[in-house]
């Protein structure tokens, strides 16, 4: 560890701080918002469908919110990972100082895990479940039928209450999705501290950058699974997701720029930090790897594959090129916010540095590892819950 | 027959409401040592502060800092401004625990001082109001602890301090108990409750430091900042700090 | 509102109970004790009392001069009048508990001496800052200055 901040002190740049050589947020804080991130982005998904009915989306609703669980069950893990006393990690759900964004940290993602998420899958899958647990026997009928509750009613009553219900969730749903993830904004926001993090717009940008990001896993997600079928893509679901993508990062970027303006516009104090931060020390994940690569074509892609001027085949390319470059911008986006906002030292006249080291601790081994695990819950989620069994009727699994 | 039920129902509110209210009113943490009777506040002059370092080094000793360069409760930094130069050039090495090694030839520096700087004991402080679970607080008296038993090293106080006050503990550090949770200057909250003076003021040899209770109408802190001109360190911010320097170049940060 | 629903809802109510329950016990009992400003007082108040009762290491001029008031009145008589006895003989909390176990470090070497006397343009002027190899030819500090009062030389004579 102190090997780390040796390296660090000689390669100081300017003035900081003396306590600020140690860069306290790594990249494990740079993952979390991302995977809460992707939570939100695809449980907006799954409210296109309900809510804004779009039904062309329909595919991929259970789907995205299965994603979204997946997702959110290893949210937490990189937060505990990082804390200096992770065995204390509950006194944030039992002496909670509200005065901190971050206690609402066990009482959004409970109400969003609780009542939001499980509720809905509950219900949408209930049917299911009741005809799963008549069919399975061993360990898988035994967690069948207790999901059941020991209601075995399906009668076309209970599944419009059932219908009813994820409604009325899907409903509240959606601004439990904007605490979720916009709260994270507002602690990076919030902080007067940090002139690179103190702004009103960080919740909203963390938001719709969310929102993007959410879209494309859902998306990314889709192709990856048809194809791993073998059953064919629903071209309308895809082109129209690849649509709201499009709108989503247009007014992420939008956003974004106008972030940029203000604080090239107003010039306040440590403004001149501030340019020489974007233009030398995060050059390359903010200028190269976040604006052009993670934003700037994505949206080219994007735009061209909504023009339809090719076919199909091309277009579904295009998706997946424009999804893996929006996933690693989104990441970026999170890495530039947290690591460079530590690497700009409050004195404005310095800058820290930050290594991440390969194993160990708040490593990149470690991040890679957690932001894996999400995919092995959903591998396990799809198994037993699968989002694509017999009653859908939009799979074609035979070509007619 | 509503009347008096509604009437009963009232009154065993107000009573629970009154046990509740009562429970949680302040009273002193010790029957020796009464918070409510003092408020305290540090001075720096920086017009006598001749950069030895020993405020550094005995803060260290008095508490369990490690003493790697990485890590400080207090520490004081070096401003000089050189004629051909627009922005100043500030070092502050090892926090000024070694003393300041000569670093620019003489004939070349325009004006140039001493910062010693420190926790602030904020009014406002904005390092407990992101303090998730309350492990950090404002005594009564005035001062800014941390419960390293309670503190789970979110590190959120460290982002939050504009002063860069706080730091986390390291795991290989001195005292184990402390490991992996925030800590910063307390103003020796140990000696000045026993009504001593914090470490770094007691060790200055030219009373650059200064420590005094608000509340004491002898005291001489409180006569500096009721009669001289007085800085603080970033007042934009908002956070009304405790600590009031005499001398302060505005261009300090 | 079906049986289902019914059932459902008690999971949750039932998870929350726990969730109380295990939080009764969990919580410490000092927690929000002397609470009377949630915002800025939010903790545990046990933690003011074991902070207060941590060990000092550094003792106290006045302690010093409990013993030693001849040396104090000396020294505060002199141009060092403004400095602690621990500033140059080191955190001294064990000589006062028991003084003739430990004795506190007398360093009368040059280099402590150097530490604030050593030339360094940012320090104030007026400030004495004579410390050229010249000045006393390499010789201790102390073997003409009195480290108490400065301007008092060996063999008596002041200035």
């Amino acid at each position: 560890m102190s090997e780390i901040l040796w390296e660090a002190l000689k390669n100081i740049d300017g003035y900081i701080y003396p306590n600020e050589i140690e860069v306290s947020w790594s990249v494990l804080i740079a993952l979390y918002p991302y995977i809460t991130g992707l939570v939100a982005g695809a449980f907006i998904v799954a409210s296109l469908e309900r809510i804004f009915k779009v039904e062309e989306v329909r595919p991929t609703y259970r789907l995205a919110l299965l994603t979204a669980l997946a997702f959110l069950l290893g949210a937490p893990i990189p937060l505990v990972a990082h804390l200096g006393r992770p065995e204390r990690a509950f006194e944030i759900m039992t002496t909670p100082h509200l005065t901190s964004a971050m206690a609402g940290f066990g009482f959004v993602y409970a109400w969003y895990l609780l009542v939001v998420l499980l509720t809905e899958i509950y219900f949408d899958y209930r049917k299911d479940i009741i005809s799963w647990a008549r069919e399975y026997g061993g360990i898988r009928g035994l967690i069948y039928k207790i999901l059941t509750l020991g209601e075995w009613d399906d009668s076309e009553e209970s599944l419009k209450a059932d219908q009813r219900v994820v409604n009325i969730v899907t409903v509240i749903g959606l601004p439990s999705a904007a605490l979720l993830h916009g709260y994270v904004g507002f602690i990076f926001g919030s902080v007067k501290a940090n002139i690179w993090w103190s702004s009103p717009l960080m919740p909203i940008i963390f938001l719709f950058s969310a929102m993007v990001s959410g879209i494309a896993l859902v998306l990314l997600i889709y192709m990856a699974s048809s194809y791993i079928r073998g059953v064919e893509l629903d071209q309308a679901c895809t082109d129209t997701l690849g649509g709201y993508l499009l709108y989503a990062y247009i007014l992420d970027f939008g956003l974004e720029v106008m972030e940029l303006v203000h604080i090239f516009y107003t010039q306040e104090e440590g403004f001149d930090a501030i340019v020489r931060l974007i233009n030398e020390k995060i050059f390359l994940t903010f200028i190269v790897i976040q604006i052009i690569f993670g934003t700037l074509v994505p949206i080219f892609l994007l735009l061209i594959a909504k023009s339809k001027i090719f076919r199909f085949n091309v277009r579904k390319y295009l998706y997946i090129f424009a999804t893996v470059l929006t996933l690693i911008g989104v990441f970026a986006m999170r890495w530039n916010v947290v690591i460079g906002g530590q690497v700009l030292s409050k004195t404005n006249m310095g800058y820290a540095y930050y290594t991440m080291p390969l194993f160990g601790p708040e490593s990149a081994s470690l991040a890679i590892a957690i932001w894996i695990l999400p995919f092995i819950i959903l591998a396990i989620l799809v198994k037993l819950l699968p989002p694509w069994e017999a009653p859908y009727k939009w799979e074609r699994t035979e070509s007619e | 027959m509503m009347g008096r039920r509604k009437l009963l129902m009232a009154i065993a509110g107000l009573a629970g409401f009154a046990a509740f209210r009562r429970t949680a009113k302040a009273q002193e943490p010790t029957e020796d040592y009464n918070w409510n009777e003092h408020y305290y506040a540090f001075v720096v002059d920086t017009k006598k502060c001749i950069g030895c370092g020993r405020c550094v080094r005995a803060c260290k000793i008095e508490n369990e800092v490690p003493m790697v360069p990485f890590f400080f409760r207090t520490w004081v930094e070096r401003w000089v401004w050189l004629k051909d130069h627009e922005e100043p050039s500030v070092d502050s090495p090892n926090g000024g625990f070694n003393g300041f090694p000569p670093k620019y030839d003489e004939r070349g520096i325009s004006k140039t001082y001493f910062v010693p700087k420190l926790c602030n004991q904020c009014e406002r402080p904005p390092c407990v109001q992101v303090c998730p679970v309350g492990a950090t607080y404002m005594t009564k008296d005035g001062v800014i602890l941390v419960d390293e038993k309670y503190c789970i090293g979110c590190r959120y106080c460290i982002q939050a301090c504009p002063y860069g006050a706080r730091y986390l503990y390291p795991f290989d550090g001195p005292r184990e108990t402390r490991r992996g949770t925030a800590d910063k200057c307390t103003w020796c909250y140990h000696r000045i409750t026993r009504g001593y003076k914090p470490a770094c003021v007691e060790v200055c040899p030219t009373q650059a430091r200064k420590f005094g209770d608000l509340m004491d109408p002898e005291d001489e802190v409180r006569k500096i900042i009721e009669e001289e001109r007085i800085q603080v360190l970033k007042p934009e911010m908002g956070t009304k700090p405790k600590v009031y320097y005499l001398g302060l170049d505005s261009e300090v940060r | 509102m079906r049986k289902i629903h019914l059932k459902a809802a008690s999971v949750y109510i039932l998870a929350i109970m726990i969730f109380l329950a295990i939080r009764v016990i969990v919580v410490p009992p000092s927690f929000g004790e002397l609470t009377d400003d949630y915002n800025y007082r939010w903790f545990r108040a046990d933690s003011v009392r074991e902070i207060m009762e941590l060990d000092m290491k550094f003792a106290a001029k006045e302690m010093c001069e409990s013993c030693h008031s001849d040396k104090v009145e000396f020294l505060n008589r002199g141009a060092h009048s403004t400095i602690s006895c621990e500033t140059c003989h080191g955190p001294s909390i064990e000589h006062v508990r028991s003084p003739g176990d430990n004795l506190p470090e007398i360093d009368t070497s040059r280099a402590l001496c150097k530490l604030c006397h050593d030339y360094n343009p940012t320090r104030p002027e007026g400030f004495p800052q004579i410390f050229s190899e010249e000045h006393g030819y390499g010789r201790q500090c102390v073997d003409c200055h009195n480290p108490h009062s400065p301007w008092v030389f060996r063999g008596g004579a002041e200035q």
